[in-house]
């Protein structure tokens, strides 16, 4: 699903990513975990084409986003589900509008979207909030709402940014537990964090980044 | 396509109504402009129609020797007509420039009296000349011919002439296209300010797999629109400010030869409403494709 080959990210004198080789099949729920700076965010922007490597290349789905022209990118984005720590929802738009947006944005009809934005709010236990702006519900909340944006068209790949930095432990548990029920549908997700309990006690596959270096890639492994 | 047009269209009234403030300021500008814009236009026309006007009154005399026949002077005449430059050629003989001069003299005409009966008036040929500029190639031919005696036509007033109406015309070019360019920067920054309102929509839309079109749409219909609400405005401003105008000066300069509202308007408005149409649009447009590919 995901495939990268000896991928170097040169910003300047600094290396970003360095010689970084990578293959996550589908279905598979992975970790990416490093310190700070250590270009897991760099890693994470490549899968979904808001960077480029300055060497190597990155294949996701079959296809060489390397050299893919811009107008195809929005494309790609269609079949990956997004998940960041700053939740990017829509602040003048209701919890049901910052979902269906994404699907509007494809052309889907509007009796389709009604019935997908209801089922993926559900799912999330948001069916009571779908009225309300992001500015009205609590961190936890509102990253919920950022899954259900993700998950409503169906993706082949989630992938999420820090997702639980800026949540609580317990609220932290509710979104990984989320994401995993997501991947039990069969989706790839790929999740940056620097939460040591949560990779912890999931046990699934860890991937550590150093300085841009991939130094460990573990099945059901732990934070270190 | 229908369903994206549709779309456009319905974000574009939302965006403007939820930034109501801005809208204006940006359709405010766009009317600003535009109605410097439409005065430019308005302004350029009634100088080129003064030049031309004025340009059509110079003329030239050619004095002919008293020996000189009407026969030939006919000829001379219409060999002239065929000379480049020259509009028209008009024969004067030696009784209709003393007719002339009597009819200017009036009362006082009784001073002819006083040269003895002879006529010591020249014929003449009157020309009129298509371009000034070719005054002094046509004096040449003219001197040339047999039978000319003198050949008169104010030769600096024509170069002064010629010097003030194409300084105005240029004048009034150079002024317009920069306001063109000025106008349309302005209403691209205006809408720019929308834009940057929006900009964290934009980087979602993006990561969302919006393509570019279905992101610049809204924006694109936006730009037009305020752009052809200013447009309008400016519309009825000019064409009320220029009509009042001409009621105005019709009186109090009425030698001023003022292009009438009714020949001039028709193509005003259109220009403006297409330039107002034209700038939003591609302001609209400039601004969004900064952010798109940041």
């Amino acid at each position: 699903m995901i495939r990268m080959i000896n991928v170097w990210k040169t910003f300047g004198e600094q290396h970003a990513l360095q010689d970084v080789n990578l293959h996550v099949q589908k279905g598979e729920f992975v970790f990416l975990v490093g310190p700070s700076g250590a270009g897991k965010t760099t890693l994470v922007r490549m899968v979904y084409r808001e960077d480029t490597p300055t060497q190597g290349r990155v294949i996701i789905g079959g296809q060489d986003t390397t050299r893919m022209h811009r107008k195809y990118i929005p494309l790609l984005r269609r079949n990956i589900g997004m998940v960041f720590q700053d939740f990017k929802l829509l602040p003048d738009k209701t919890v049901y509008e910052n979902i269906a947006f994404v699907l509007q944005v494809t052309g889907v009809s509007g009796r389709d979207i009604k019935r997908r934005v209801r089922n993926v709010l559900s799912l999330v236990s948001l069916s009571d909030k779908a009225d309300q702006r992001p500015d009205q519900l609590s961190g936890g909340e509102q990253q919920r709402v950022a899954v259900a944006r993700a998950m409503v068209r169906d993706p082949g790949i989630i992938l999420a940014d820090e997702p639980t930095g800026n949540l609580d432990p317990a609220t932290a548990r509710d979104i990984v537990g989320l994401l995993e029920e997501i991947n039990r549908l069969g989706c790839t997700v790929v999740m940056a964090t620097h939460a040591q309990p949560l990779v912890d006690t999931m046990r699934k596959r860890v991937v550590e980044l150093v300085e841009g270096c991939l130094i460990r890639d573990q099945e059901r492994g732990y934070y270190s | 396509m229908m369903k994206c047009l549709a779309h456009s269209v319905r974000e574009a009234f939302i965006s403007i109504r939820r930034n109501a403030v801005m809208s204006l300021v940006a359709m405010s500008t766009a009317t600003f402009c535009l109605v410097l814009f439409g005065a430019m236009l308005i302004l350029s026309a009634n100088l080129n129609a003064l030049a031309s006007e004025v340009e059509e009154q110079v003329e030239m005399t050619i004095y002919l020797e008293d020996e000189v026949e009407e026969a030939h002077a006919l000829t001379l005449a219409e060999q002239l007509v065929t000379v480049a430059g020259v509009r028209d050629v008009t024969y004067v003989s030696k009784e209709e420039a003393l007719e002339r001069l009597c009819e200017r003299l009036g009362d006082q005409g009784a001073v002819l009296g006083a040269v003895g009966g002879t006529n010591p008036l020249p014929a003449s040929l009157e020309v009129g000349l298509a371009w000034p500029e070719a005054a002094d190639e046509i004096a040449e031919v003219a001197r040339a011919m047999g039978g000319v005696d003198e050949v008169i036509y104010a030769q600096s007033l024509f170069e002064q002439l010629l010097a003030v109406t194409g300084f105005l015309r240029l004048t009034g070019y150079v002024l317009v296209s920069a306001l063109l360019v000025a106008a349309a920067c302005l209403i691209a920054n205006a809408i720019r300010l929308t834009i940057f309102a929006r900009r964290r929509e934009i980087a979602i839309m993006r990561l969302v797999g919006a393509t570019d079109g279905y992101i610049k749409g809204p924006f694109a219909v936006e730009g037009l629109l305020l752009g052809l609400v200013g447009a309008l405005v400016a519309v009825l401003l000019v064409s009320y400010g220029y009509a009042w105008l001409v009621d105005n000066l019709r009186f109090t300069i009425p030698f001023l030869p003022l292009v009438p509202v009714d020949e001039i308007m028709d193509t005003t408005r259109l220009i403006l409403l297409g330039a107002g149409a034209f700038m939003g649009f591609s302001g609209s447009l400039m601004g969004v494709r900064r952010f798109l590919h940041n």
